[in-house]
Formats: structure tokens, C-alpha cells, sequence
């Protein structure tokens, strides 16, 4: 059975056509739904500030209203090293500085942001938003007893470096607890925290400078 | 294969037990695997698989007459692209942190043999209410089997059931149970378990 011309042109006629009828529709919903998507996208990486920065919010708030929050409490500065937030109290005066961690993990590119007290040079907290880390070992930065460790740790003087080392073993001021199994995770983190700090340290001078 | 006339029941039957896809067919083995660390996952994972399945056999089914034999396959998978991508924006839009958590896996439902099975083992050959119900049997079959998995995998990883506690501290985790090799375990268990005591029947012979 052999395919005529004419077989062959309504076989491409018909994917085509098929082809349109099916991409309109995912194209529809796409539209529909990427401003939620967006917004989501946004409201995660503000938790992630705001968790920095302790300042506390409502779990499962919706976007819109995380939106609000952001524009009343989080100022962004755009400096040539670094973007970094101003967080503002409710009386408007500044809380925390906060500047983001990034950088690649042992898998793939890992985000989070870094609280710091700009009067006493102090770390409030540490939050990672984005990440593809192994479930069980690398994904646990996020987990509550690592990030904890950086809460209240004095910001490491220049030419000081923050280490990850094995939990147990003796650990002097810039020392703290890796995960177990996630060698690879924890040396990541720890390289992206030290730049961090470099631009952490470098604002902070450019600004007491005023 | 076409076979025949079949009701509604039988059809839902077979898809959840007769010829589950999992452990009668062996299909979608790789999302068996990866999704069932956490129950809440699974569940997602299973209701996205049996939405895409039904509606992809649905639209199979509604074009069969139509779609000339040659491409049948190509339009059979853009088909469930389209399902699948609906999936993926939905749960961005609306479950952001499980869509987070099941990551590619969504994307590679449409990878999953079993719809592309159904789609061109039955909905090709079938009208459209019965294909509907088979790719919807067939979804719930393989969603029993993955919750059966991740019942276990969570609460002797974690001690958690779907985020809920339920283990106490004389629980030691079993970490194990939250890497892969325990999907491999646990689906190999599952498939030995059930075809030894339900051996199909030309297994008897």
C-alpha cells in the first residue's frame, strides 16, 4: 500500500493542524496562569528575606499580600558587587541588612539570604529559598538546627573565612557544624557564605562612610 | 489490543488490579521510584497521572478516526504534552510547594510508559467513554501501588505521614527509606509480594 500525494498532504495538513489546536490551548493557560505563577515565584524569594531578616509573617499568606508586605519593610539598594535589601521596622527604621547567598551547590545553583544587624555586625539568620540538593543530605541547609548555628555569629573580620567542618570536632569562632554525608553541600555553602561576607563587609564600610 | 466489549467496572478492574500498570505491566517504574519519599508527593504525583492519562485517552480516542496511521504515535504524545504542561502550570499556580518538591518529575509524566501505553494499546482502538475510564483505572492502579510504597518509605524514614507526625522519639529513622535504593526495595517487594500470591494465570501453569 503505497502513500499517494494526496495521503501525504492531508497526514501534514492534519499534524499541523493539530499541532496549532493543542499549542493555542497550553498557550491560553499559560497566560491564564503566569501572573499567579510569578507572583508565587516572588512571594517565595520574599519569605526567604524576611525569614533573613526574622521578621515574622502568617504562614500560608497569600502573594498579594506578601507583595504588600515587601514594599512597605524591604528597600533593594543595587550597589556595582551586590543587590542587598534594607529591612524596615514597622516605625521605619532599619532592622537588618540583608544580602543574598548564591552560588553553585553540589547539584545545581543554590539560593538563600543572609540576615545582618547593622548596628552590632551580627548574623540574624539564614534562609535558603532555591535549591536541588539531595533530598536527606544536601537539601538539610534548609533544615532548622543548620541555619540556627548562624544566628547571633559575629560577621567575620576581613580575612577571616567561615568554615563547615565535621560535626563533633573542635571549631573555633568562624567554625560551624556541616551536614554529615553532604560534603559536597556544605563546602558549596560555605565558599558562597564567604563571598557573601566579602560584600557584606564592603558595604557595610561604604555606608558608615556617610 | 482491542478486547472486545467491556464494562465499566471490569474496565476499572483491570486497570487496578488485573493488569495494573505497575506490578502486572511493569510501566512507570522510574516515577515508582522517585516520588514515593514522601506520601503527599505520591498522592499529588497520582492524581496529576490519573488527570493526564484519562483525558489523554479521552482525546486519543475522540481522534481516532481521524488521525492517519503513520503519525498516530507523534500526535498520541503531544497529546499528553499538553495534558502534562497544564499539570505543571496548575500546580505552580496553585501548589507551589509540592510543585517544588516533585520538581522534573511532572514534566517527565509524560515520559511514563503507561499513557502512551493506554494511548495507543487501547484509546486508539476504543470509544471514548471506555478509554476515558481505562486511562482513569489505569491511574488509580498505579496511584494505589506508589501510596502502598510511600506509606512505608515515609513513616520509617521520617515517622511522618504526610507531614504528620506519628512516630514518637523511640523511632530511630531508617534514612535509608529516604534515598532511592529504598524505591527500588520497596517496589521489587511490592511486585514479588503481590505476584506470588496473585500469580497471573499463565504464571500457574
Amino acid at each position: 500500500m503505497s502513500i499517494t500525494r494526496k495521503g501525504q498532504i492531508v497526514t501534514v495538513l492534519y499534524m499541523l493542524i493539530i499541532a496549532v489546536v493543542f499549542t493555542s490551548f497550553v498557550a491560553t493557560v499559560n497566560a491564564l496562569l503566569n501572573p499567579a505563577i510569578q507572583a508565587n515565584v516572588r512571594a517565595r524569594e520574599v519569605q526567604g528575606i524576611f525569614r533573613a531578616m526574622d521578621f515574622q509573617i502568617e504562614e500560608d499568606l497569600p502573594a498579594d499580600e506578601i507583595e504588600e508586605l515587601a514594599k512597605k519593610h524591604l528597600k533593594q539598594v543595587r550597589t556595582e558587587r551586590t543587590v542587598y535589601y534594607c529591612g524596615l521596622g514597622y516605625q521605619g527604621r532599619i532592622m537588618a541588612l540583608i544580602f543574598p547567598v548564591e552560588g553553585s551547590g553540589f547539584w545545581g545553583p543554590v539560593v538563600g539570604y543572609i540576615g545582618i544587624n547593622p548596628d552590632d555586625r551580627t548574623i540574624i539568620n539564614l534562609a535558603f529559598t532555591r535549591h536541588t540538593e539531595t533530598p536527606g543530605l544536601g537539601a538539610r541547609i534548609t533544615e532548622q538546627w543548620f541555619t540556627d548555628q548562624f544566628r547571633r555569629m559575629a560577621l567575620p573580620e576581613e580575612g577571616e573565612t567561615m568554615r563547615l567542618v565535621q560535626e563533633g570536632k573542635p571549631k573555633g569562632p568562624n567554625d560551624l557544624d556541616a551536614i554529615t554525608g553532604a560534603t559536597g553541600t556544605s563546602g558549596a555553602v560555605a565558599n558562597m557564605l564567604n563571598t557573601t561576607c566579602d560584600n557584606i563587609r564592603a558595604v557595610i564600610r561604604e555606608r558608615e562612610k556617610k | 489490543m482491542p478486547t472486545g466489549r467491556l464494562g465499566n467496572w471490569a474496565l476499572i478492574r483491570r486497570g487496578i488490579w488485573d493488569e495494573n500498570p505497575v506490578f502486572r505491566q511493569l510501566l512507570g517504574i522510574c516515577s515508582a521510584l522517585a516520588v514515593t519519599n514522601l506520601l503527599a508527593n505520591t498522592l499529588v504525583m497520582g492524581l496529576g497521572l490519573i488527570f493526564v492519562t484519562g483525558f489523554s485517552c479521552l482525546t486519543v480516542s475522540l481522534l481516532r478516526t481521524y488521525t492517519p496511521f503513520r503519525i498516530r504515535m507523534m500526535v498520541q504524545v503531544l497529546i499528553i504534552a499538553v495534558y502534562v504542561i497544564v499539570v505543571d502550570l496548575t500546580l505552580k499556580a496553585y501548589l507551589p510547594d509540592i510543585s517544588e518538591q516533585l520538581g522534573a518529575y511532572v514534566g517527565l509524566i509524560i515520559t511514563n510508559c503507561i499513557i502512551m501505553g493506554r494511548a495507543e494499546g487501547y484509546a486508539r482502538s476504543n470509544p471514548p467513554w471506555p478509554s476515558f475510564i481505562d486511562g482513569l483505572a489505569m491511574g488509580i492502579g498505579y496511584t494505589l501501588v506508589l501510596a502502598s510504597i510511600a506509606f512505608v518509605r515515609e513513616l520509617m524514614g521520617t515517622g511522618t505521614l504526610l507531614g504528620f507526625q506519628v512516630l514518637g522519639e523511640w523511632w530511630t529513622p531508617w534514612i535509608i527509606m529516604v534515598m532511592p535504593p529504598a524505591g527500588f526495595f520497596g517496589l521489587a517487594t511490592v511486585i514479588w509480594v503481590v505476584r506470588g500470591l496473585f500469580p497471573e494465570k499463565e504464571e500457574k501453569k
